[in-house]
């Protein structure tokens, strides 16, 4: 696998080179007690599987 | 300082996840040593000497500097509200992540079980073979209408809610769930309000007329295929014993075709909305192929689910901890051919692979869960509330019944179920009240898991189901795999 982050490389101040951690997602998700009383997204049961729901694959509608 | 981090390797790449920030990165050998040390808390002069030793000064000093810039880009140090023990005698922290109280739960959806009945007799049925070891019954429409007056009335006001038509086969009542479609959708728009639709069916009388209602009127449809012809046959043979594999996938197929000319009518083009959810068992531990045969078909919204219960060993149906290694292998083969299909520009959506990185759900949905008891409740064809469609017929998790008129004179509301002691208790279930989920690393992915599968293995609300636990931190690793070979 490989990724491109020379330029971001460069503005860190990091050398250039092949990275040995490549950050692929993430970062977005924080605790946020403003959105706990958001009901928009689906309750899990009503997505898919009826047997084995993961509150993880859903989306957020917003 | 100790970062939170699971580690893992699959398919001779390594990679880490941050449960807290929902985080992934791929490593190579040197990155994976330099993560390894900071998830055992290990001093950034620690860290730099263990990798230089092997590695040299340069690439140690590298690591350090995209160590950094990943504990930066992605939040790594972000104080995880879960951490520590809860405090005895303290206020509960899920209260400030539940939307709702437990003794005032405020609904969000209801799964109608219209039919304790079905045309299949599914040898891993949870329901029974749909009667849920009663009595067969069809709801009536008064009781499908207190419902909805029930769900309406205990909502809190909430411009949606959701229906979800189960069973038992819902099709056999099909006349009840057009007129509760008419009925919720009237009183919601007499309160300037929406109500959603679901429907789930083994799709065995799905015919022409049924398949033109459900694509015109749910805005999702679960339709149950197992997969090949000679799998799904040996589990879900019908009432009188017969093979009903081929007349569902004709079925599903026309059903799908429907609803994938009205995506490509749709403005915007949107998500195809239904899903063709199968079963896998000890008998196709190469469940992979069916998956396979499903897409091969035309049917590119896919979930096969792990059997719940059923016999494990000499034959038995029932998956043991004995499966998982082959289980683990399979699931990367399934990962390995949807990126295939990825790569040639045939997107399959696996249910369990789908993850959104940027538009997943918020902290506080994942610490609060399926929301079973409290946003979420089923009700029986005679009215009886549960916590969730697996919770129905269980003794002890009667909440009420929808039917019931006003409060009685001591105050008690038979029609109001959070007032009990039950419903405190299931309402107020969250991930930080399952002590062995707190620490866990998939613990925002799995949100604590199935409360009915956990008491029904267990015997406590409280514990989740270890076999099922286990598949879900292997099929969680399965799915970043996937994500990043996509990604990258």
């Amino acid at each position: 696998m490989t990724l491109d982050h020379s330029r971001r490389d460069q503005a860190l101040g990091i050398e250039p080179g092949p990275r040995h951690i490549i950050p692929v997602s993430g970062g977005r998700l924080a605790p946020d007690r403003d959105l706990a009383k958001c009901r928009d997204c689906q309750v899990s049961c009503q997505s898919a599987c009826k047997t084995s729901c993961t509150v993880g694959n859903q989306r957020c509608p917003k | 300082m100790r970062l939170d981090l699971h580690l893992f390797r699959i398919g001779g790449r390594r990679f880490a996840f941050a449960p807290v920030t929902d985080s992934l990165a791929v490593l190579d050998e040197p990155g994976w040593e330099t993560l390894s040390a900071a998830a055992a808390g290990d001093s950034p002069d620690e860290i730099r000497s263990l990798v230089a030793r092997r590695h040299g000064p340069e690439v140690a000093a590298r690591c350090l500097d995209e160590l950094a810039d990943l504990v930066t880009a992605h939040g790594l140090d972000r104080p995880d509200p879960l951490a520590g023990e809860p405090v005895p005698g303290a206020p509960d922290p899920g209260a400030d992540w539940l939307p709702s109280s437990p003794e005032s739960p405020v609904l969000k959806s209801l799964c109608l079980n219209v039919a304790h009945d079905c045309d299949l007799r599914c040898r891993y049925c949870f329901a029974g073979q749909g009667r849920f070891g009663a009595t067969r019954g069809l709801m009536t429409p008064e009781v499908a209408r207190a419902a909805v007056d029930f769900l309406l009335d205990n909502s809190g006001g909430a411009p949606t809610c959701e229906i979800d038509f189960f069973g038992g086969e819902p099709l056999l009542n099909l006349g009840v769930v057009r007129e509760t479609v008419d009925y919720a959708r009237r009183r919601a728009a007499e309160a300037d309000r929406r109500v959603g639709f679901t429907l789930t069916t083994n799709a065995v009388a799905l015919g022409p007329d049924e398949r033109t209602y459900l694509d015109e009127t749910m805005d999702n449809v679960v339709l149950s295929l197992d997969g090949r012809p000679e799998v799904h046959d040996r589990m879900r043979p019908t009432a009188a014993g017969r093979s009903s594999q081929a007349a569902v996938l004709e079925n599903i197929k026309g059903f799908v075709e429907l609803r994938e000319a009205r995506a490509k009518r749709a403005e915007g083009n949107p998500a195809c909305d239904y899903w063709v959810r199968g079963t896998y068992t000890a008998a196709n531990l190469d469940f992979a192929e069916d998956a396979i045969y499903l897409a091969r078909q035309g049917l590119r919204n896919l979930s096969l689910e792990p059997v719940v219960g059923g016999p494990v060993g000499s034959g038995g149906w029932g998956l043991g901890s004995g499966h998982l290694p082959g289980l683990a292998a399979e699931y990367v083969r399934l990962a390995d051919f949807i990126l295939d299909e990825f790569t040639a520009g045939r997107p399959l959506r696996f249910f369990h692979f789908v993850t959104e990185p940027e538009a997943g759900p918020c902290y506080a949905k994942r610490v609060r869960g399926c929301g079973a008891g409290r946003e979420y409740m089923a009700v029986t064809p005679n009215g009886d509330l549960y916590p969730c469609h697996q919770f129905v017929g269980r003794e002890g998790f009667r909440l009420g019944n929808v039917t019931r008129g006003p409060a009685a004179p001591d105050g008690s509301d038979p029609a109001a179920p959070a007032g009990s002691a039950l419903g405190r208790r299931v309402g107020g279930l969250w991930l930080g009240a399952k002590p062995a989920c707190r620490s866990c690393w998939a613990r925002y992915r799995c949100s604590g898991g199935c409360h009915a599968n956990g008491h029904g293995v267990t015997g406590s609300l409280l514990e989740p189901d270890p076999l099922g636990c286990s598949l879900l931190k292997m099929r969680t690793e399965v799915s970043l795999y996937l994500q990043a070979r996509q990604t990258l």
